[in-house]
């Protein structure tokens, strides 16, 4: 693949047949994913980002859906590759994290075991090797006291931390690919610039590639390079950040924009 | 700790409302204990002879508490008709009973959890719908009808054992345990294919559950996220329903005792209530009553190791 390009999707079309009528939620998503980016996707809500993030991640294999176009990834097709191929790529090359960190960790398994998975499925380190690897990234997303964290369940930790554990499960492995379907919604706001910053700073020791999902506006033009712009199932416009946000072209677009509040969190987000 | 110590004194507290009861109860429905031992044709002076030597002319309460106190030193009391101590009476009749109920249980959980997973995994497919129909079915049998059920197939048509060809543990230890799963088996089933379903339903809701999502995004198979993350969540509503039906086995052992012809404490307390034995009945009534707390209590020591949410220091 051309220079340095991580992803290419084309055509993505996503298809639900659990009622009578078939129903697609996603036509015709392209995305082009460089190594080290960051690129947003926008759009209100039910405009199919999620479905396109999980289709991207592999996600999305209920018997009732269908899926067309292809997910190019390391010159195979993710959309045709077996489960195993898919498998060895999932928390390994792409991961993902999600809105709810709460009900996204599992509430019965200790913090260590859930960060420590992808190096058991991914990796043939032994104890002491795994241990190693799960401390440095609890250090890596900023827990305070990682040793004593490893040890407790998701409910005994605050929001903010669990999302940090979220985030160290997806990124252990060192993946190319971080997507991250809203991240910060369910967090309140002081929290969400910390995670923001986190994410910054690992996409810029890392250089891995992170697709932002968000409902945010002035968060996307903080963080990304590039943006999609989402709405009914369609990518509607696309383009550097800057360029997107200062020369909307479609009314849709000009109406998000409109719609960010006076306060300018960017620069709350800027700030260091 | 204190939640521990909270549980102990309830239990306690059952335990002497629970004794209390059956005491009072068969000292009130039962008559004249001194007429029950020696017949109704006995006369005054040896009757009355006899209530001093029983103490049967104290307050009913201290009555109790003297029998009470004798029950947690280990003495049972004597029989009214076989004048043996009761411990010598059921003392070796414990373990039979204690197998079939330990066998049933184990039994349940070996067939319901496989099962549970696998109908749920392939739900509609062909073992999910003949579960379905078998559910419908064995649900309404009770347990002694499947003991016949099971003494006609096993033994009759497979002549897997021989019924009614009960052998005592000490003399042939294989041969007991072999002749003991098939009354298991029978007090089993019914509560294994409930715990089936139970198991298949909870695990069907878990499959739209985040972190399921989650598990599927770090490369799992579908049986890593079954066995290494759904099923510690899905068994915990089914561990509520093993703990009664364990107590509701234990009970249940009584009548397929019969069924099987096998000397446990269902055999004596049947005979011992025709004798109006009571000191045998009431000496098995607590002891069934113990092992029922006692497994509520292991039931709640269990959940709060597999739920973290639920600790001991909370409630
Ligand atoms: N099982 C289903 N059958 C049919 N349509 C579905 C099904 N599940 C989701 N959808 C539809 O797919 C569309 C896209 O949903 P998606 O979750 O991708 O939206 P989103 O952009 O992520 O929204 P949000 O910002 O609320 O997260 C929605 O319109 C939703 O109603
Ligand atoms: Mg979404």
């Amino acid at each position: 693949m051309e220079n340095g390009v991580l992803l290419e999707v084309t055509d993505l079309n996503i298809e639900f047949h659990d009622h009578i009528i078939p129903e697609t939620v996603v036509y015709d998503f392209d995305l082009t994913l460089r190594e080290g980016e960051i690129v947003g996707l926008v759009g209100e809500s039910g405009s199919g980002k999620s479905m396109s993030a999980l289709a991207i991640a592999g996600l999305l294999s209920r018997k009732d859906m269908k899926k067309r176009g292809q997910i190019y990834y390391d010159g195979k097709d993710l959309l045709s590759i077996s489960r195993n191929e898919l498998r060895s790529i999932q928390g390994n090359d792409i991961s993902m994290i999600f809105q709810e960190p709460l009900t996204s960790l599992n509430p019965v398994k200790k913090i260590y075991d859930q960060v420590e998975e992808p190096l058991r499925i991914h990796t043939e380190l032994d104890k002491e090797q795994r241990y190693e690897k799960v401390l440095k990234i609890l250090k890596e997303v900023e827990l305070d006291d990682p040793e004593h964290v490893m040890k407790q369940y998701p409910h005994e930790l605050s929001g903010g931390m669990r999302q940090r554990v979220m985030i160290a499960t997806a990124m252990i492995m060192e993946p190319k690919i971080l997507i991250a379907d809203e991240p910060t919604t369910a967090l309140d706001v002081t929290i969400q610039s910390q995670i923001v910053k986190l994410l910054k700073k690992l996409n810029a020791q890392r250089k891995t590639a992170i697709l932002f999902i968000s409902h945010d506006l002035s968060l996307v033009n903080s963080l990304c390079e590039r943006v999609l712009v989402m709405k009914d199932g369609y990518i509607v416009e696309s383009g550097p950040t800057k360029q997107v946000f200062n020369d909307p072209k479609e009314e849709y677009t000009k109406k998000l924009i409109a719609a960010i509040p006076k306060i300018d969190m960017t620069k709350v987000y800027r700030n260091e | 700790m204190r939640y521990a110590l909270k549980k102990i004194v309830t239990m306690m507290i059952t335990v002497i409302v629970v004794t209390l009861f059956v005491y009072i109860a068969f000292n009130l429905i039962s008559g004249d204990p001194a007429i029950s031992m020696l017949g109704t044709n006995a006369t005054p002076e040896r009757l009355n002879a006899l209530r001093e030597e029983m103490h049967l002319n104290d307050p009913v309460l201290i009555r109790y508490f003297r029998w009470l106190f004798a029950l947690i030193r280990g003495d049972l009391g004597v029989s009214y008709s076989y004048k043996i101590g009761v411990s010598d009476m059921i003392m070796d009749k414990i373990p039979v009973t204690a197998t079939m109920a330990v066998m049933a249980f184990v039994l349940m959980v070996v067939i319901s959890i496989p099962l549970g997973i696998h109908t749920s995994k392939y739900q509609g497919g062909v073992i999910d719908r003949v579960i379905i129909i078998l559910n419908q079915i064995i649900m309404s049998i009770p347990p002694f009808f499947s003991g016949i059920l099971i003494t006609f197939i096993f033994g009759r048509v497979l002549k897997l054992f021989t019924p009614g060809g009960y052998v005592s543990y000490s003399t042939d230890p294989a041969g007991f345990l072999w002749y003991m799963f098939f009354p298991s088996l029978a007090i089993a089933l019914p509560k294994a294919t409930m715990a089936v379903k139970l198991l298949r339903g909870s695990l069907v809701s878990e499959y739209n559950m985040d972190y399921v999502r989650t598990a599927y995004s770090k490369g799992n198979t579908t049986n890593g996220v079954i066995y290494k993350h759904m099923l510690k969540n899905a068994i915990l509503p089914v561990i509520t329903f093993l703990g009664m039906a364990l107590t509701d086995i234990i009970a249940g052992s009584i009548i397929v005792e019969q069924v099987f012809g096998i000397p446990g404490l269902g055999r004596i307390l049947l005979s011992s209530i025709s004798n109006r034995d009571y000191p045998v009945v009431m000496a098995i009534i607590v002891i069934i009553c113990c092992m029922v707390l006692v497994v509520n209590m292991l039931v709640d020591i269990i959940y709060s190791l597999v739920d973290p949410r639920i600790s001991f220091e909370d409630k």
